[in-house]
């Protein structure tokens, strides 16, 4: 391939995954200006037409003076980013040299590096791998072609590039991951930059429900939560309630938390059926909400976290996401309440005159039967779940109770609340997940963004009773995804979990395990069967982390060896670096050897070629030899016309048949 | 070039002896003397005549017998009546070109008066030094078979002579033809001269100039030093030994239109130039060919 063709070829692909990951996180204006100029670069670069690179210098300066003046500590990923793509899409308008290329490369390097702080997932890595791999490569060709003043490379050429740099890379990878099983691990995160936890406005969790802020909702099917018990499994996995945050203030349009009136106390539960241990790895930060199966007794965790009386549990400093923590609980459990500081829970704000009136009559005999009444009123017609047409307005609840009778949960659960209040039943909402899918073969089960729910307690004879007045119709989202669709996205979640669970898991302890382990594992083999306590740090280490760890080391055994087999062929390709006479020479080598003929070690160069049988081969790799030599054997630097025409006779030979 | 009318002009004439042709030109522009080891009737005289000849120098012949004497070969002061003084009566050595057939025939003491013309290119008679004619090329032969009566050439005679060839049986093509056609040798010696004896001392001194790059003095090095080493071989290639081999070098990339040495140039003449210089162990006295092939296969050529 033609030495520009393979260097637009190779800058339009390093330039797919900066910019495809950033399509979400970096500002739509910005992001799409730098997309723009970025297409029209290309558009003038295959026109051969480029900008001055004094114009470019000067545009970059006052993009990097624009990010300094508006740069805050809140905004400081985002703005950096910004700067990094339109600094990135002018420099694509220059004239091109081996420099340009690498402060391209760098660029693109430092969007990543920006990016991933927005990304915790295994495919980020996998594409950062990837992107790692791609730009490794360019550079690597880039310079071949540079250094040997090459203007053609040959798709054989390309080929043992490609095997060179991926041996070295994959090498390099496997570096990684014993440098990341062996060296020293620290607990909390180096650094937190601010600005990384943007406010996603998506659907899901919220810290204030807005009645009517929205008139549409958006499912999303990201994860938000994985969890895997101990042992056993849950009777019924979607009816299970994932309490995350409890609403206490209503202040006619929004529900929100009050801490004030919480004490920070432990939550008084009164236990009851099967408890249950299970481990929680949570992607995504929720505003530092640690969500919980209901009801949980009981929380580990190995950061900082507070507890609260009405069963929230909130992260007490800064952590890096995912996070893993442990719980025990128990469905069958309820909350209860001694104190006599309820009053918060029937706080009321202004209401129309029609909600009172509402209120007044589902009123019944007892508050069981307020309770019962509230919530089969929803559950009848005409109420209709939906998260399309959402009330909107002066008085959103009023909207929804009297007139359009459609909501999602949050209407249910907020008019629900509100109702039992007016009845004086001390009532609260919830906010959280409800439901989760079990991932057969992982073993584990998962929560979506879209399993997002809000549903309603009501204090009733000192236990809070859980209501979900939402209609049934809220919990068929699950099975509305075709099936193949869902298990081809369970298989690629069950890799995530792993990743997650692998990373996150392998701690200090862990690591004194493993090599306590295999210390010991060694020490049984060598016949000291000393103690068995190798045994029980495998069952320690079980799973999959342990087995990730064994194959890590294998395959970083394997590569090693790999290296070493092919390390002759390696130092081949290395030659590249070096002079491109021995460049030059050896491709030569390589060219016959492909025909069958290999120089013995004691054979000249003259006598090898004496030794070609085929007379155009002879031919040409006589001429090549006759200007080799004759730079070579007397001690005369290779010129430049030398190169070049050792490098046409190298052409002809390679377009022989 | 004129080098290559005199090559092809040997190579007709002297059909099916080509190595020979080259080697003996190799030797004589490197300023060396050649011995040819080989049994009679292959055609010694007739390279040495037709070699003379083409290069447009004077052939001069001595066969070597047992009662031979040193004068014989220098030539001797023969008292002139008329002018009453001794004049100076050249010998057969006052050529260019001189064969000395079956030279391990002669006694020790006339082999050792070929020492000064070789080395020197000078003769000393009754104590006046006569210079002989430049260039001066001295092609010697024995019979490698026959040894009764002989007396082998010592080791201080074998290291003058640069190259030791033999040339061996003609192809069977061409020994059909010397049948039909009978020996030739009158009418090859009608060969036109086509170089003159300067041009010959021009060539040979343009051969010194042929370039030796560093690493094809290292392979020289090597190779030297590994004949030194080789347990096999008792003693290895003297100085003397190696200056030679980088000589009848330069001539090969001379002959070959090169103004540089190539591994090659070495590796193809250490066959000539090595043997008869070194001594091997007893029992692997007669296998120096052998013994260098495999050495020179395990030394690395300087390519890259």
């Amino acid at each position: 391939m033609e030495k520009t063709k393979l260097e637009r070829l190779l800058l339009m692909l390093s330039l797919l995954i900066p910019f495809g990951l950033n399509f979400t996180i970096v500002d739509r204006k910005f992001y799409l200006l730098a997309v723009g100029l970025g297409l029209l670069a290309i558009f003038l670069e295959s026109r051969n037409f480029h900008i001055p690179r004094f114009v470019i210098n000067a545009l970059g300066v006052v993009f990097i003076l624009f990010f300094f003046f508006t740069v805050t500590l809140a905004n400081f990923l985002d703005n950096a980013l910004i700067t990094l793509f339109l600094l990135l899409s002018l420099k694509l308008f220059e004239k091109k040299r081996l420099r340009d290329y690498f402060q391209i490369y760098l660029l693109e390097f430092l969007i990543l590096a920006g990016t991933s702080f927005f990304y915790t997932s295994i495919w980020f890595f996998l594409l950062l791998l990837l992107q790692v791999f791609l730009i490794g490569i360019s550079l690597f060709i880039h310079l071949y072609m540079e250094e040997g003043e090459v203007a053609y490379v040959s798709g054989v050429e390309l080929k043992s590039m490609l095997f060179c740099m991926g041996t070295l890379l994959t090498g390099s990878i496997i570096l990684a991951g014993i440098f990341f099983i062996s060296l020293p691990r620290l607990q909390a995160p180096l650094l937190k930059i601010a600005g990384a936890e943007s406010d996603k406005a998506k659907t899901g969790f919220t810290e204030k429900i807005r009645l009517g802020a929205f008139s549409e909702i958006q499912e999303s099917s990201k994860v938000i939560l994985r969890f895997n018990l101990k042992a056993g499994k849950l009777p019924d996995a979607s009816s299970i309630y994932i309490r995350a945050i409890v609403y206490d203030h209503f202040d006619g349009k929004t529900w929100e938390r009050k801490e004030s009136v919480l004490l920070s106390s432990r939550p008084l539960l009164e236990r009851k059926g099967q408890h249950y241990g299970a481990t929680l790895y949570l992607q995504e930060d929720l505003q530092d909400y640690l969500p919980t199966l209901d009801y949980t007794f009981h929380l580990r965790a190995n950061y900082p976290f507070r507890e609260h009386r009405d069963g929230v549990y909130k992260l007490g400093e800064m952590v890096s996401y995912p996070l893993k923590y442990e719980i025990s609980f128990s469905p069958e459990t309820r909350l209860v309440e001694e104190t006599s500081e309820i009053g918060a829970y029937l706080q009321i704000p202004d209401v129309s005159p029609r909600i009172r009136k509402l209120a007044q009559s589902l009123r019944g005999g007892s508050d069981g039967e307020t309770l019962n009444k509230i919530v089969e009123y929803f559950h009848k017609a005409p109420f209709r779940y939906s998260l399309k047409r959402l009330p909107q307005g002066e008085d959103p609840l009023d909207r929804f109770l009297f007139e359009s009778k459609e909501g999602n949960c949050e209407f249910f659960a907020g008019a629900t609340a509100l109702l039992l209040r007016l009845n004086g039943i001390p009532a609260r909402v919830i906010g959280g997940y409800r439901g989760a899918v079990y991932h057969e073969r992982g073993g584990y089960y998962l929560v979506q963004e879209r399993f997002a729910h809000s549903w309603v307690e009501a204090l009733i004879n000192g236990q809070w009773v859980r209501v979900d007045p939402s209609p049934q119709a809220s919990f068929n989202i699950l099975s509305k995804e075709r099936k193949s669709l869902q298990r081809l996205k369970l298989y690629a979640d069950l890799i995530n979990f792993y990743y997650v669970k692998f990373i996150l898991d392998y701690d200090v302890t862990k690591q004194k395990k493993l090599w306590h382990f295999l210390g010991t594992g060694i020490s049984n083999l060598l016949g000291k069967k000393e103690n068995k306590s190798a045994i029980k740090d495998l069952s320690d280490l079980k799973g999959f982390s342990f087995l990730g760890v064994l194959g890590c080391v294998l395959i970083s055994v394997l590569g090693i060896i790999l290296l070493i087999k092919f390390r002759g062929d390696l130092w081949d390709y290395l030659e590249v670096f070096k002079k491109p006479e021995k460049r030059l020479f050896r491709r030569f080598e390589r060219e016959l050897k492909k025909r069958g003929y290999v120089r013995e070690k004691g054979a000249g160069l003259w006598e090898f070629v004496e030794s070609i049988r085929d007379s155009d081969l002879k031919f040409h790799a006589t001429r090549f030899a006759q200007i080799y030599s004759s730079y070579y054997y007397k001690d005369e630097p290779f010129d430049k016309k030398a190169i070049e025409e050792l490098e046409k006779c190298l052409k002809k030979l390679r377009e022989l048949k | 070039m004129k080098i290559h009318r005199v090559l092809n002009t040997l190579r007709d004439t002297l059909s099916g002896k080509d190595k020979a042709i080259e080697l003996s030109l190799i030797c004589l522009f490197a300023q060396g003397h050649l011995l040819i080891e080989d049994l009679p009737g292959i055609g010694k005289t007739t390279l040495a005549l037709v070699l003379a000849k083409t290069l447009g120098l004077t052939f001069g012949r001595i066969q070597g017998t047992s009662d031979l004497l040193p004068s014989d070969i220098t030539g001797s002061s023969v008292y002139n009546k008329r002018t009453e003084s001794f004049v100076f009566q050249k010998g057969p050595i006052f050529n260019n070109v001189v064969l000395v057939d079956e030279i391990n025939r002669m006694s020790p003491k006339t082999q050792s008066a070929l020492l000064e013309p070789m080395e020197e290119g000078q003769v000393t008679v009754d104590g006046v030094t006569y210079s002989l004619p430049k260039p001066f090329f001295l092609i010697a032969t024995q019979n490698p078979i026959e040894y009764f009566g002989t007396f082998p050439l010592p080791e201080a005679q074998l290291d003058r002579f640069l190259m030791k060839i033999s040339i061996g049986y003609p192809p069977r093509a061409i020994e059909r033809e010397i049948l039909q056609r009978g020996s030739l040798r009158d009418e090859k010696l009608g060969v036109q001269a086509i170089l003159t004896p300067d041009e010959v001392l021009a060539i040979q001194s343009e051969v010194k100039k042929v370039k030796v790059s560093e690493k094809v003095l290292d392979y020289l090095l090597d190779l030297v030093e590994k004949t030194r080493e080789h347990p096999y071989i008792r003693v290895g290639l003297s100085s003397r030994g190696a200056l030679s081999l980088l000589a009848v070098s330069k001539a090969r990339a001379y002959l070959q239109d090169r103004d540089f040495v190539i591994p090659e140039d070495i590796k193809e003449l250490s066959f000539y130039v090595i043997p008869h210089r070194i001594l091997l162990q007893e029992e692997y006295v007669g296998k120096e060919k052998t013994l260098l092939k495999e050495i020179l296969e395990d030394l690395k050529a300087p390519v890259q």
